[in-house]
């Protein structure tokens, strides 16, 4: 049985579960996230001009927040999200992982998946977690 | 060549209605819609004839509001045009019934915000480009985090985070229009259950159903109407923008920066002459940072300027007399409509117990998803420029 990503427009998962993000970079090498051709929001690049660049899947946790209600509940409250600003750039918001509590702003994350609800199969979704220390090192 | 409204022929606010804020009570919106026009039009000593326009602002009720609503004042024949920008649906109609005006296509335009709340999935969640974690980072998540990285930048606490919400409730409890009109101790704010990060329920904004209603009219509709001009409040300014690249910063602040110096640009005023401001503070977050953003504080110095009375009634500039969205309810079509209303009925020295003394110049803000803002600055006559 393969492994699926919840989101494939924004992310594809190999069959050990590790994410990789694509982005979209304009003729000026402008990067955003996540990869689309109806055009570049900084300069208006938009079909053949613009081309998918695979994102490190890195970044730094600029903001959190647990979330305590969650009305959409599809995971299931309490969790802790963040804002991540990539090392190429892009600020997206992301579900820490499991285990991710002791988590700060400042700290260095990467992209990885976990299974979700009902679909507790094959089917991951992103999540970020810490990278210890001596891996940032 | 550009021109703005304040090149153009001066228009006034005559008239303000509401019907209050309140929790879904399932009256027709039609009920709710007459009410604050017919309160707005008995406030100009108007009839319904002598409107030339009508701008309905609405966010939830479905396609072509208007008619259905207001052919019950009588059939006129008027153009009638319903607005939606999100929260700030209000502040766009209001902006487009000035325009309307002071362009000399009407000499009295009705700007009306209606709603009743429903479930309307915003148009980004159709556009074919997914998001990371949508489903996880709801509205008051996205202030939650701002509101974490405001507290970590400027090492403000919850607590003064959540003395916003204490005072727009001091000035909400003698609001009669507003939908949570209770005053409530720091202590309530901060015990309110957690809804996410450092925001609890009491942080966040009621979402209701409610109207308000202006009426915007020139010299010349002052003249042949017999408008009472001592009660008018004239526009100086009315600037929108939308959101544009800022990178990690936040871009409902920086919006609100470039908005907000357009319009003081505009009316030709610094911020230092304002008196008082409504702005939007659906989640209390964003009063720290709107009030930075604005020039009304330096950065970083919100918390204790708030602290220090600057912004309560009585104080430098009176914020969110009305109660704001957190004590008066955000009902989407009526807020932006709501605080013109309230800056008109403060500068006219009508406002009772919530009196800010000395209110002469104020300015009303609201932000909407996409983002949009827009900024209004008015002045009453005893401060106009000469």
């Amino acid at each position: 049985m393969g492994t699926n990503s919840a989101e494939p427009s924004l992310y594809a998962v190999d069959d050990a579960g590790v994410p990789t993000l694509v982005g979209t970079r304009d003729s000026a090498g402008n990067i955003s996230f996540p990869f689309q051709t109806y055009g570049s929001e900084y300069n208006g690049d938009h079909g053949a001009d613009l081309a998918q660049v695979t994102l490190c899947g890195r970044g730094t946790i600029a903001a959190m927040a647990t979330v305590s209600r969650d009305p959409a509940g599809a995971i299931g409250a309490p969790f802790t999200v963040a804002s991540i600003v990539l090392e190429e750039g892009p600020m997206i918001r992301a579900v820490l992982a499991d285990g991710s509590s002791g988590a700060q702003r400042g700290d260095t994350v990467r992209a990885t998946t976990s299974p979700v609800g009902a679909r507790h199969d094959s089917t991951r979704e992103l999540r970020f977690e810490v990278v210890a220390t001596e891996e940032v090192r | 060549m550009k021109i703005t409204l304040a090149d153009q022929r001066p228009v006034y606010v005559a008239g303000v209605g509401w019907h209050p804020y309140r929790k879904p009570s399932g009256s027709p919106y039609v009920q709710l819609g007459l009410t604050a026009v017919r309160q707005a039009l008995s406030d100009a000593g108007l009839t319904w004839r002598s409107v030339d326009s009508a701008y309905t602002a609405t966010a939830m009720l479905g396609m072509a509001a208007s008619r259905p609503m207001l052919k019950h004042l009588g059939v006129t024949g008027i153009p009638m045009t319903q607005i939606e920008n999100a929260s700030a649906s209000g502040s766009s109609a209001f902006r487009l019934a000035c325009l309307d005006v002071a362009a000399g296509t009407s000499d009295v335009a009705l700007a009306v915000g209606v709603d009743t709340p429903a479930l309307v999935p915003p148009a980004a969640t159709k556009t074919g480009i997914a998001e990371s974690a949508a489903s996880h980072i709801a509205p008051v998540t996205h202030f939650a985090l701002l509101a974490d990285e405001y507290m970590r930048t400027h090492g403000a606490t919850p607590e003064q985070l959540a003395a916003v919400a204490v005072k727009n409730y001091s000035n909400a409890a003698l609001n009669p229009n507003a939908q949570r009109p209770k005053a409530y101790s720091l202590d309530e704010v901060m015990a309110g259950p957690s809804v996410s990060g450092a925001l609890t329920r009491l942080q966040c904004c009621p979402i209701g159903e409610g109207a308000a209603a202006v009426l915007v009219v020139s010299e010349d509709a002052i003249a042949d109407w017999e408008i009472d001009r001592s009660r008018c409040v004239r526009v100086l300014a009315s600037v929108q923008r939308s959101e544009e690249l800022y990178g990690p910063k936040s871009f409902d602040a920086e919006l609100t920066r470039t908005t907000t110096e357009l319009a003081y640009e505009q009316a030709r005023i610094s911020p230092a002459d304002l008196d008082l401001v409504e702005l939007h503070d659906a989640f209390s977050i964003e009063e720290l940072q709107y009030v930075e953003a604005m020039g009304l504080v330096g950065e970083g110095q919100a918390a204790s300027a708030l602290a220090e009375g600057h912004f309560s009634r009585g104080g430098s500039v009176a914020v969110n007399t009305s109660g704001g969205l957190l004590g008066s309810g955000h009902p989407i079509g009526p807020t932006g409509i709501g605080q013109i209303g309230e800056i008109t009925t403060q500068i006219r020295g009508e406002a009772g117990a919530r009196q800010h003394p000395g209110a002469r110049t104020g300015m009303a803000h609201m932000v909407g998803l996409g983002a949009v803002c827009v900024a209004t600055v008015l002045q009453g006559a005893c401060a106009e420029r000469g």
